[in-house]
């Protein structure tokens, strides 16, 4: 007995919150392994949420949070808390990653990437009404700029006390886009609309343009929105690595490598908020809630500046794509083409769609940026 | 897993308490912040759809062929001129 009690000792020391964590912990590897929903971070984060919910042995008696729970401490000081290390440098990759020619052959689509913002301050109204600290409803808030990084670099920013449940709903929800885009899509829009066809601008775009577009976005958002100076000039030096076409073999490992590298660690790191004490809360579930309006209401916004310009241009805009202003690249959109062809085979959407898709990405960078700005000068 | 370990996870999920009441005092601080952040996205954008129409245009082939058509324009008519005074 005494043997099996200095083996099994340990086991006393688990809490039913953390059973329930390592179960929550499961829903995420599943939903990334058999669901395939954003597999490169909530299977990182779900399985990071079961080993810091493994008893420990009183941190009261050895004096400090001892082994893995204070190396994923530690990555979480280093690579989020001190300086937001991890996002930023994810976001080198995201520019890398992202081809900005759909919206430079047309840039009005910029508009719908602005309107469909309308989600993240829609829920920091929501979020206050419902009691949340100013600090804590603009993070809530920023799940709608369907973007990871930026809602881990605002809420950090902003010191909220619900970081990891941000996180997951930021992240679970991207993965839910395919799911929770089209009914809202159709509901907002008639068949008619669904129809519109819109012609291709054939347009080129010039090197020295797309050189300079990066370098000139920095310059604006960095004069406008200084807070958000950091996530878009790291965007837009991964994009501009990926265009100067010198560097070739760094922009292949930003989009790759550098990028693959991070996400390991930033979902991993993201875990270690997902302490049993700090998650299992009511709030986490209102947070999720919130999320989940943040997105709806963005679809909305975007959809409905679309045909709100249908009433004053003459070559008609099809509504679907200002939902894809909603950032969340690429997923958004191609549920946006994905639905055009649904509706007629031959209405090929995805450049518009993928030109208003990176517009979000741009102006959910400078919502982050405002929200730090409007917010921070507040709660300081 | 005994009875015991699910009786406890239940009690833990079911004390869960709800601590928030609605305030809708704290909408008078967030409205205006609504306001602002719209009204300043668009504005941010909007300066960059002008910037980037601006690029367009510096660095449109119909430009780069105006230039050189201009050019050779210029070069013809120095030539002719100087066939002439010659």
């Amino acid at each position: 007995m005494g043997i099996l009690s200095d083996i099994f000792g340990n086991l006393a020391n688990t809490q039913p919150e953390q059973i329930i964590m390592w179960i929550i912990g499961g829903i995420l590897i599943f939903l990334a392994i058999k669901k395939e929903m954003e597999p490169t971070l909530l299977l990182p984060m779900g399985f990071g949420a079961i080993l810091v919910n493994l008893p420990i042995p009183d941190p009261a008696v050895t004096g400090e949070v001892s082994g893995v729970r204070a190396v994923i401490d530690f990555l979480f000081e280093i690579g989020i808390d001190s300086h937001e290390l991890f996002p930023l440098i994810l976001f080198i990759g995201i520019g890398a990653m992202i081809d900005f020619e759909p919206v430079l052959t047309n840039p009005k689509l910029m508009i719908f990437g602005a309107a469909a913002q309308f989600g993240i301050f829609f829920t920091l109204c929501l979020a206050s009404l419902f009691g949340f600290e100013l600090k804590d409803a603009a993070s809530i808030a920023i799940i709608g700029a369907a973007d990871g990084p930026t809602s881990i670099f605002v809420a950090n920013m902003l010191n909220s006390n619900y970081t990891a449940a941000i996180m997951v709903a930021a992240y679970s929800y991207m993965a839910l886009v395919p799911i929770v885009q089209p009914p809202i899509i159709k509901l907002c829009t008639t068949k008619k609309e669904r129809l519109i066809r819109m012609k291709n601008t054939g347009k080129k775009v010039s090197k020295l343009t797309k050189i300079l577009f990066p370098i000139v976005v920095t310059i604006i958002v960095g004069l406008v929105a200084p807070d958000a100076t950091a996530l878009i000039g790291f965007l837009m030096f991964g994009n501009l690595i990926r265009e100067c076409g010198v560097l070739n073999s760094l922009s292949e490992t930003a989009q790759n490598v550098l990028a693959n590298l991070i996400t390991i660690f930033l979902g991993f790191t993201i875990a270690s908020k997902m302490v049993a004490e700090d998650f299992l809360r009511f709030e986490t579930i209102l947070i999720m809630a919130l999320g989940l309006v943040a997105f709806v209401v963005d679809t909305f916004g975007g959809i409905m500046i679309a045909k709100i310009m249908n009433l004053f241009t003459k070559n008609k805009i099809n509504p679907m794509i200002g939902a894809a202003g909603i950032s969340a690249f690429p997923m958004s959109a191609r549920v946006v083409h994905k639905m055009g062809l649904a509706e007629d085979n031959q209405n090929f959407l995805l450049m518009h769609s993928i030109g208003v898709n990176v517009s979000g990405q741009v102006a959910s960078v400078i919502a982050g940026g405002l929200i730090l700005t409007l917010v921070g000068a507040l709660v300081k | 897993m005994d009875t015991t370990v699910i009786t406890d996870v239940a009690t833990t999920v079911a004390e869960m308490q709800y601590e928030f009441a609605v305030t809708p005092e704290n909408l008078a601080q967030t409205v205006p912040i609504m306001g602002k952040g719209m009204i300043g996205i668009f504005i941010v954008m909007g300066i960059i759809i002008l910037c980037v129409t601006l690029l367009n245009n510096l660095g449109s082939p119909e430009r780069k062929q105006k230039k050189e058509a201009k050019k050779a324009a210029k070069a013809a008519a120095q030539q002719a001129n100087g066939t002439n005074n010659g």
